[in-house]
């Protein structure tokens, strides 16, 4: 992983334990495009996540409640089947730890690594990692599994994680985290 | 009780219900630290451009006159660490050590972000007086381990004003919990700044996004038009 990711070899306590590890699924109402492929690569990197060890979440976030209205009555679910959640999160905001048992589910099961991974980049996935990343968590964005609504506002949202040395964790791709999962580790001489 | 608003912000005109008044509005001040825009603090260790996060400082000042004048709940907020760091996430501090800034180090201004050092302190342009509330806060968001949201709730606060650094980290951050728990939120464009000119932007332009999805933003002249007119208007009945 280590010469994979930006702007520091992420997880930063060295070797990724998939027993430490979740993919955090982060989906939202009013699709602006279509994540049908996107929906594909999460569901084959779910299934590559759990059978490394790793657990699946699945964040269906939505606008706040206060400010909920007949727009955000569309939803998409994205998982179904074998790439199914183990566990499936519906906060009442665009963060996904705001007023969830998220983190108290994350911690029951000792997981403290998280990937990031959904739509919209700047607005659920970014305020679910800068969440997570305060509370400890060690996150990764996975530039490979994200949409954003707009090319330049996504250029910033990664651009923002890269800042002071990895301010909210750092960014890589999901497919250098499943080849981690799936390939032995070599061994140190 | 005077009524403000609208102010001319983008999406749309702020609040989105109209007016606010000086009772149930709060202008939030994000960590004008030494640490964060002074020499030898933090951000100047990590040999970003202090110009750039300094550039909001004097229009900060001016709004922060102006809300007092009108009688609105200050707040400010401050990040760091207790001094033995055990409020210090151990990856946190990973990453400062790495770049060479370490959470903890000493520097010009003291141990860096760390309560009670130089750099710890709010700059003498937006210094807190006498009554105002003051926040101390281990992330970047406001929210996240403090009592921001019981203080705000008891002072009857419906809206907020945000000014302060940077604005795609700390200032994004609170803005986005405020916006979850239900606040209505103006970000003022030129009582902000960030360590890059294009984060700075995009973060801004985030905001306006699906027709506000975290608020609204706005210059302070904007906010500081609405507040004179409803005076003016006070004055003339």
């Amino acid at each position: 992983m280590s010469d994979l990711t930006t702007p520091y070899p992420w997880p930063w306590y060295g070797e990724l334990d998939p027993t430490r590890l979740a993919l955090v699924v982060v989906t939202s109402p009013q699709p602006s495009g279509d994540v049908t492929t996107l929906v594909d690569s999460i569901g084959a990197a779910a299934m590559a996540f759990r059978a490394a060890g790793a657990a699946v979440v699945e964040i269906r976030s939505a606008a706040p409640l206060a400010k909920r209205d007949q727009q955000h009555a569309a939803r998409q679910v994205v998982l179904s089947g074998a790439d199914s959640a183990d566990h499936v999160i519906e906060p009442y905001g665009w963060d996904g730890f705001h007023g969830t048992p998220l983190d108290s589910i994350l911690r029951a099961e000792g997981r403290d690594t998280l990937v990031l991974s959904g739509w919209w980049l700047e607005v659920a996935v970014h305020s679910t990692m800068r969440a997570g990343n305060d509370r400890g968590y060690e996150c990764l964005l996975a530039t490979d599994l994200v949409a954003g609504l707009d090319p330049t506002t996504s250029a910033g949202a990664i651009s923002s994680i890269h800042m002071s040395g990895g301010i909210f964790g750092a960014t890589g791709s999901g497919k250098s985290v499943v080849e981690a999962l799936t390939t032995p580790s070599e061994e140190t001489s | 009780m005077s009524e403000f608003g609208p102010v001319a912000a983008e999406p749309y005109a702020w609040p989105y219900d109209t007016t606010f008044t000086a009772a149930d509005t709060a202008l939030i001040l994000i960590d004008w630290q030494v640490d964060f825009c002074g020499p030898g603090g933090y951000v100047d260790a990590m040999g970003y451009d202090l110009n750039l996060t300094r550039a909001g400082l004097a229009p900060t000042a001016t709004v922060l006159a102006a809300a007092r004048e009108a009688g609105m709940l200050v707040v400010h907020t401050r990040e760091g660490h207790r001094p033995d760091l055990s409020d210090c996430p151990p990856n946190k501090l990973w990453r400062s050590q790495r770049i060479g800034a370490g959470i903890g180090d000493a520097g010009p201004c003291g141990r860096i972000l760390v309560h009670g050092e130089v750099g710890w302190n709010i700059v003498p342009e937006v210094e807190p007086i006498a009554g105002e509330v003051i926040i101390d806060k281990p992330g970047k968001g406001a929210f996240y381990a403090t009592d921001l949201d019981l203080v705000l709730r008891t002072h009857g606060i419906k809206h907020i004003i945000l000014t302060g650094i940077t604005t795609d980290v700390c200032v994004h951050t609170t803005m986005r919990e405020a916006n979850d728990r239900g606040f209505e939120c103006l970000l003022l464009t030129d009582c902000t700044g960030a360590t890059d000119v294009g984060n700075y932007k995009a973060a801004l332009h985030m905001v306006t996004m699906q027709g506000g999805v975290f608020g609204a933003i706005a210059p302070s002249s904007a906010l500081l038009e609405s507040l004179a007119a409803a005076t003016a208007a006070a004055a003339v009945s």
